[in-house]
């Protein structure tokens, strides 16, 4: 511990501390900015101190898609009580059939499902969601299911083959 | 011993690459980087040495020369080998023979460029996506008045992307336009017009391509529109589309840069094969 100066004021050895990690500070700094030209100097292609190009961005606009699972029409996560299973067809298509306590979002091809949607999905506290869609190519419920594990809903999974396969056999359903 | 192994590189490789506009302006670093690439990449058609034992063939392989050219450029603008390496890796991916191919109703995608051209370059936009935006219209006039006239027939499709806000309401105004028969102008407008953009400019820019306000508000509120916009982006879906822009070569994924550059000497190197 060194002693205070003769008459210095009461600040004077925080003061002196502050002074001491800046210098510190900046030797550091000053050792490792050294230790990196060296290292880019050596290098076989060193890297240039002042950029020669415009910046560009080459990076593609992803849509918001997330990891799914793919399941049967007879996989048990359907009747399980603590799935949230998710209509994506039309309003039409829902009335005419639907798995029953399924929900209906409608899954729209370009615009992202609206936020009160999204936030009834998340609030519901379900163990899994389940969305089954028009089994179309593409079906709108692996698209839907997609979407919504890419905006932050856990443990999605997709019906293969949608509402018909769900439906089986018959009109409306499976060939 | 490493000073002596890059001088033994670059005296296998500088020879042939001499030949090559791209590779003769180099020095230093950018030199012994593309020097190193020349004598250790394969070129994936066409010849099986390495690049630089490729271009001492005679006749030359035409792949070979293009690679080393794509590898000068990359080194000169100061990519790492590595970074070159990817980029090789991923050009071959897409342009190697055999890879699997889409088949695209051409007739129902809105194309430029001369329609008798070889090469089909089928491209996914959205109309809100910053990098289309410049792609877009660069591609545009490569294959109306650019090295690529009348060798490449450039497709379009809208594919908005829901990340970006104001994406449908833009690319059905682009479906409304093309529907009556404005949609390169309109397209290009709006790209043009990038930064500006509100849906409540739509009018004003399908006005400034010559589109009557009430064809294009009929247009616009036709459902017929939307359904074309959604056939685009399920077609998008359907070939495996997921981020924008996209572009399939001939029905073939091209996984590699989107630099102008890079394509141009792609969809060349396409145009030129079997």
């Amino acid at each position: 511990m060194r002693a205070r100066l003769a008459g210095a004021p009461p600040w004077y050895d925080a003061a002196m501390g502050v002074a001491r990690t800046i210098v510190e500070a900046a030797v550091v700094v000053a050792l490792s900015a050294g230790a990196a030209a060296i290292a880019n100097a050596v290098r076989e292609d060193p890297l240039p101190w002042v950029a020669t190009q415009e910046y560009a961005v080459h990076g593609p606009c992803p849509e918001p898609a997330g990891e799914v699972t793919a399941i049967r029409a007879g996989d048990p996560l359907i009747r399980d009580g603590r799935t949230l299973v998710i209509d994506a067809r039309d309003e039409t298509a829902f009335r005419e059939w639907h798995l029953p306590g399924a929900r209906r979002v409608e899954f729209d091809w370009v615009s992202p499902v609206p936020g009160a949607a999204l936030a009834d999905v998340a609030a519901s506290g379900a163990a899994a969601v389940v969305v089954y869609g028009d089994g179309g190519d593409p079906d709108s419920g692996r698209e839907l299911a997609r979407e919504l594990s890419g905006r932050g809903i856990r443990n999605v999974h997709h019906v293969d083959g949608g509402a018909p396969a769900l439906r089986g056999p018959g009109p409306g359903g499976a060939p | 011993m490493k000073r002596a192994s890059f001088l033994v590189v670059a005296l296998l490789a500088a020879p042939a690459a001499a030949e090559v506009p791209e590779c003769r302006a180099l020095t230093g670093g950018a030199k012994s980087v593309a020097d190193h690439l020349l004598t250790t990449e394969h070129p994936y058609d066409c010849c099986d040495g390495t690049i630089a034992d490729c271009l001492k063939r005679s006749p030359a392989c035409p792949l070979a020369s293009r690679l080393a050219a794509f590898v000068c450029r990359r080194a000169a603008s100061g990519q790492d080998r590595d970074t070159i390496h990817r980029a090789i890796e991923r050009r071959a991916v897409s342009m190697m023979p055999g890879t699997k191919r889409h088949a695209f109703d051409l007739a129902a995608i809105p194309s430029a460029g001369s329609p008798a051209a070889k090469v089909k370059l089928v491209v996914f936009l959205c109309p809100r996506c910053p990098v289309c935006s410049k792609l877009g219209p660069d591609l545009y006039r490569e294959v109306t008045t650019g090295r690529l006239a009348g060798k490449v027939t450039l497709h379009c499709r809208v594919f908005p992307v829901k990340s970006h806000p104001g994406s449908a309401e833009a690319g059905r105004a682009i479906a409304a336009a093309a529907r009556i028969g404005k949609f390169w102008e309109f397209m290009l407008h709006a790209f043009r017009e990038f930064d500006r953009y509100s849906p409540d400019a739509l009018p004003g820019w399908a006005a400034a391509v010559g589109i009557e306000r009430a064809a294009f508000d009929a247009a616009v509120a036709d459902p017929a529109t939307q359904a074309a916009l959604v056939e685009a982006k399920k077609e998008g879906i359907r070939a495996g589309v997921e981020a924008t822009p996209a572009l399939f070569i001939d029905g073939r994924r091209w996984h590699g840069d989107m630099d102008v550059e890079t394509l141009v000497d792609v969809l060349e190197e396409a145009g030129v094969a079997p």
